[in-house]
């Protein structure tokens, strides 16, 4: 049976990162997910659209929440609907006033806070590239570091035998690969960096 | 190459774990040093694509874990028992209430018939007083009985009064009925009669065998038998109405009750003033029902108090 948590259970396991912030997201994700994919499909959206705004935006949202100044003052759940829901609206260009029914300004605030940092279009295509030239093995590694998971998980999971310092090391090299390559590679470095700062 | 220590430091930075102290040092020193920042863009650019990588990983749990939900409901087994339950409390409620109203309806609805029938009885008693006046008057005027007109005029008015009787008697019978239903309801259920010994043939234990057995009219016929001269005749003075009470011969039941009574009014005074209001209800007397329900109800404690109480709307 799932175990349930507080929003402040959902936030500390966040803090925790690895096995503990899995858990929680299983919990937040299955309890949640029914109220923000319909949110979406009653205002013309099919599922993978929200479900594709749930991916862009849980990352940010997960960061947002377990920093230290992060208040509840609603419950998490309207923050992550409306943060997904302000998500799915931008994508689509449209020019809707979906949101002129939202009068909280603490969740309107949060969401845009959110959305800001959701990269789309040729940025997102771009870093999707460069990203993927790092191949599975840094992939893997650098997406459980930045989910949380200790050295010894990461390298516990990756199978490296030397433990939480060749872990370390693995993923120092990877980051470095990565960084290489956009030296390497000015003119794509150029082109992220002005997509990225609009 | 950056080293490790001014590395970590920046993924700190463009991750927000970096205490606010430590973040305005840093963007001052980004401030003062073009290359700082450069390399702070360069890792902010890493970060990007390495947080849409982790959300392409939780794309692949969500839907793994939205398979595992698909069709199945969030267990909430505390919230599915209490819906549940109040559901089951005001089905339950509302088959109480139904319960009363049509309780309450049918009881309505028998005051009406009884009330219908009375006015009845009363109309045909005083057609049948009348008719019978009339005979009466025809049969002194008549001056011959071969006055055929005449002849025909009396017998019509004879059968006329032996159908009116014969209606009037059936209704009476019914509403005495309705009332000996309606006191059996509420009398309590048959006493057993104790001492019995089902190995002796003595009369008395005859009766009482043929008491316990529910076999109340054999046991009236029996306890009848016993002479007043036998030394059983006290239990006979007990037993005798309540066996005729539970044989619906509530006439005779009255005398046997009031004798009871008399003969015993410490022990069984509370007992025959029950039963014998029964038996006056059952009788259709009013008025005697009133008198001794007064006295019931004037003692909480009395064994037939909560009887008392309920015949109230039936007089």
């Amino acid at each position: 049976m799932l175990k349930s948590y507080t929003d402040q259970q959902i936030i500390e396991a966040f803090r925790a990162g690895g096995t503990p912030r899995d858990s929680a997201w299983e919990y937040a994700f299955k309890t949640w997910k029914s109220g923000i994919i319909s949110n979406i499909v009653r205002n013309g959206g099919t599922r993978d659209e929200a479900m594709d705004a749930i991916q862009d935006t849980c990352i940010h949202f997960e960061n947002r929440v377990k920093q230290p100044g992060f208040m509840v003052e609603r419950s998490l759940f309207a923050y992550f609907k409306y943060a997904v829901y302000r998500c799915w609206v931008n994508s689509r260009k449209t020019n809707s006033n979906v949101f002129s029914e939202l009068r909280d300004e603490e969740l309107e605030n949060f969401s845009l806070e959110i959305d800001a940092q959701i990269v789309r279009g040729e940025l997102a295509r771009l870093l999707d590239e460069t990203i993927g030239r790092l191949g599975n093995r840094c992939q893997s590694i650098l997406s459980l570091a930045l989910s949380g998971f200790s050295m010894r998980e990461i390298a516990e999971k990756m199978g490296f035998q030397g433990g939480e310092q060749v872990a370390k090391n693995e993923k120092r090299k990877c980051q470095e690969r990565y960084e290489n390559y956009l030296n390497e590679n000015p003119v794509i470095k150029e082109q992220l960096k002005n997509l990225f700062h609009g | 190459m950056v080293d490790d220590i001014l590395h970590d430091r920046i993924e700190q930075y463009l991750l927000g774990n970096l205490p606010p102290d430590d973040c305005a040092r840093l963007e001052n020193e980004m401030a003062a040093n073009q290359q700082l920042a450069e390399q702070v863009a360069l890792q902010r650019l890493a970060i990007t694509g390495i947080q849409r990588l982790a959300a392409r990983d939780m794309r692949k749990k969500f839907e793994l874990w939205d398979k595992e939900t698909d069709g199945v409901s969030p267990q909430y087994p505390w919230l599915w028992a209490t819906f549940i339950l109040l559901g089951l409390l005001v089905f339950g409620i509302f088959l109480h209430y139904s319960k009363i109203r049509n309780k309450h309806e049918e009881h309505l609805r028998e005051l009406e018939v009884i009330a219908a029938r009375d006015s009845l009885i009363t109309v045909l008693q005083a057609d049948y007083r009348n008719l019978s006046t009339a005979l009466d008057s025809l049969s002194r005027n008549s001056i011959s009985e071969k006055d055929s007109l005449l002849k025909n005029e009396l017998l019509l008015l004879r059968n006329r009064l032996k159908q009116g009787d014969r209606v009037l008697r059936e209704l009476e019978r019914q509403r005495n009925a309705g009332k000996s239903q309606m006191a059996m309801r509420l009398a309590p259920p048959p006493p057993r009669l104790r001492g019995n010994n089902q190995f002796s043939d003595s009369p008395v234990d005859r009766a009482k065998k043929a008491y316990n057995e529910g076999k109340y009219d054999q046991a009236v016929q029996l306890f009848r038998k016993i002479p007043d001269s036998d030394p059983a005749q006290a239990q006979v003075i007990q037993h005798l109405p309540l066996a005729l009470f539970y044989a619906g011969d509530f006439s005779d039941a009255i005398p046997a009750f009031v004798k009871l009574w008399e003969d015993d009014p410490e022990n069984e005074a509370a007992n025959a003033q029950g039963y014998l209001m029964l038996c006056y209800l059952a009788e259709g007397k009013k008025t005697e029902v009133r008198q001794l329900r007064m006295v019931i109800v004037g003692n909480p404690n009395h064994i037939f108090y909560d009887k008392a109480v309920a015949l109230k709307d039936s007089i």
